[in-house]
């Protein structure tokens, strides 16, 4: 018996110390779809289904809807809230905290029945599921709580909204062939729904010739925002390198996937000219210097 | 001579640098028809109000609009079809020790965000209200200085190094935090929502496929002469898609 003793012992002890895996005290939210995106004609309605997984501690949350503007969410009062956009959660209204436990999944559903007399324009909505927090500590304490939020974008139209972009380009003419060539483009959307830019910008000179593809970013009705690119999935905002001469800077998208082509081309100059203005401000020091000497030494002469 | 021709030189750069706005755009499709009188025209843009439902949403989804009455996708080209959108945020309770003054107390907390295909995220924050007690008493927002050129905001940060400014305030360290807070010494204060403060980003990413963790510092230096007693508050992080 006492030849196992302590192999039995060792084997105890190695368990007892052994790492395990241990969830820290966290709030942690998963929400999906992310981002819902619907075109839909009055009087027809829509039910879309939304998961919410709680991949934390036990939490109370609110579900709520929160208009969505270029600045972020805001809080709708009841009065305004949109009565054709219903959550719910097993048929019952989602009004009141839930308790969400740990690794528990909510399936919700969002009913989307906009009325026949219904303004035809773009909603931006956020679906959003906000925890809170436990009572505070009898001590000075700081508590945490967290919104997670799942967009809405709903166009409701009967045959579409039209469309329209504007490009507000700001590059220069000239550029120092040292320098990057920072993208500063715009879009302005003054059309009635809103976009994605879809495509390219393509740039063609002597030296360089590249293609970058320009982040489908959202811009909705009203919003001016800048052009991002992206190269290998990671965003860029200027091209570095050295560009010598003529160049044109192209830019091709189409709005979404539809048909609707939007190009703008400019053409700039790169030149070495900060190098050639230091050689010129260069040599004519030099000159007044050797000018000045050759008069001194004239003057000794005399 | 030679002076002259810099002059002149310089002065012809400088007119062909000085960068200018321009507007323009060309807007053309095989399927798209344009009828008289019925254009649109500013700031050199050209659109027309008849156009097909091809032309703005693509064949197959105005083929389904046309059918069904409805289109709707999880994500532009479908990309971020069945994606989901994490965020967790550790730990869910930030204690402070007892009031000592002269004293700076940090304590810090970690924003996780997974954003699958998305085009990054944001995060923006706000306080329910500044660290107060059951009696009302307010630890203030910290200004983070006394120069009046130097002082932080809740939209604004500042370097808060010395000891005799008091107060709350954070700063965000993450690859994707907003500018302001590239330096270290640099804070700000939480907007406060008892007090109409409107919340502040303090994170934006345009990245795909990212899971990015971020740390939020808390400090808080009490002064000598706050009443002493047991403050709280609640502070608020949202986490959006990027779109």
């Amino acid at each position: 018996m006492k030849r196992f003793l302590f192999p039995i012992l060792i084997l105890f002890f190695t368990v007892l110390i052994m790492p395990r895996d241990v969830k820290g005290q966290s709030i942690a939210l998963s929400v999906s779809p992310p981002i819902l995106e619907l075109m839909i004609q009055p009087g027809k309605n829509v039910n879309q289904e939304f998961s919410l997984t709680n991949l934390g501690e036990d939490t109370f949350i609110r579900i709520n809807i929160a208009e969505l503007s270029t600045d972020g969410l805001e809080e709708i009062a009841p009065e305004n809230r949109l009565p054709w956009l219903e959550v719910s959660l097993d048929g019952n209204p989602t009004d009141k905290p839930l308790l969400v436990r740990q690794d528990e999944k909510l399936k919700l559903n969002l009913r989307i029945n906009p009325g026949q007399n219904i303004e035809q324009k773009d909603y931006y909505r956020a679906l959003t599921f906000t925890t809170i927090p436990y009572p505070h500590d009898p001590q000075t304490q700081v508590k945490v709580s967290q919104t997670i939020a799942s967009l809405l974008l709903i166009g409701i139209s009967s045959q579409g909204l039209p469309k329209k972009a504007e490009i507000i380009s700001k590059i220069p003419r000239l550029i120092d062939s040292f320098d990057s060539l920072i993208f500063d483009i715009t879009l302005r959307n003054s059309g009635h729904a809103y976009f994605r830019p879809n495509g390219s910008i393509n740039l063609y000179g002597p030296l360089a010739k590249a293609q970058y593809r320009i982040l489908p970013q959202v811009i909705m009705v009203n919003q001016e925002r800048k052009l991002l690119l992206e190269k290998k999935n990671q965003p860029v905002d200027r091209i570095k390198g050295f560009l010598l001469g003529r160049y044109r800077l192209e830019t091709d998208f189409v709005l979404d996937e539809g048909t609707i082509q939007v190009k703008d081309v400019k053409t700039f100059y790169a030149v070495p000219w900060k190098a050639t203005l230091l050689i010129l401000l260069s040599w004519f020091v030099f000159r007044f210097i050797r000018k000045a000497r050759n008069k001194k030494k004239g003057n000794r002469k005399i | 001579m030679p002076l002259t021709l810099c002059l002149y030189l310089i002065l012809a750069l400088s007119r062909i640098l000085s960068p200018s706005e321009v507007i323009s755009q060309e807007m053309k499709s095989e399927t798209y028809t344009i009828q008289g009188g019925n254009f649109n025209m500013s700031l050199g843009t050209i659109y027309s109000e008849n156009f097909r439902l091809t032309d703005l949403v693509g064949n197959s989804q105005s083929q389904i609009f046309t059918a069904k009455g409805f289109f709707a996708q999880s994500g532009f080209l479908n990309s971020a079809a069945s994606d989901s959108f994490s965020f967790s945020t550790s730990p869910p309770a930030i204690s402070f020790a007892k009031p000592q003054s002269s004293k700076m107390q940090e304590k810090s907390l970690r924003l996780t965000v997974s954003n699958s295909n998305l085009l990054g995220y944001s995060i923006t924050t706000y306080q329910n209200q500044p660290l107060t007690t059951s009696a009302g008493t307010e630890i203030p927002d910290t200004y983070c200085s006394l120069a009046k050129k130097k002082i932080c905001s809740s939209d604004k940060a500042a370097a808060w190094t010395s000891k005799d400014i008091y107060g709350f305030g954070y700063r965000v360290e993450s690859p994707s935090a907003l500018p302001d807070f590239k330096n270290p010494a640099y804070f700000r204060s939480f907007a406060s929502k008892s007090k109409n403060g409107e919340p502040e980003k303090i994170i934006s990413s345009f990245t795909r496929k990212l899971t990015e963790s971020s740390e939020i510092v808390l400090r808080l230096n009490f002064s000598p002469l706050q009443p002493p007693g047991i403050y709280n508050n609640v502070i608020h992080f949202t986490a959006l898609p990027g779109i």
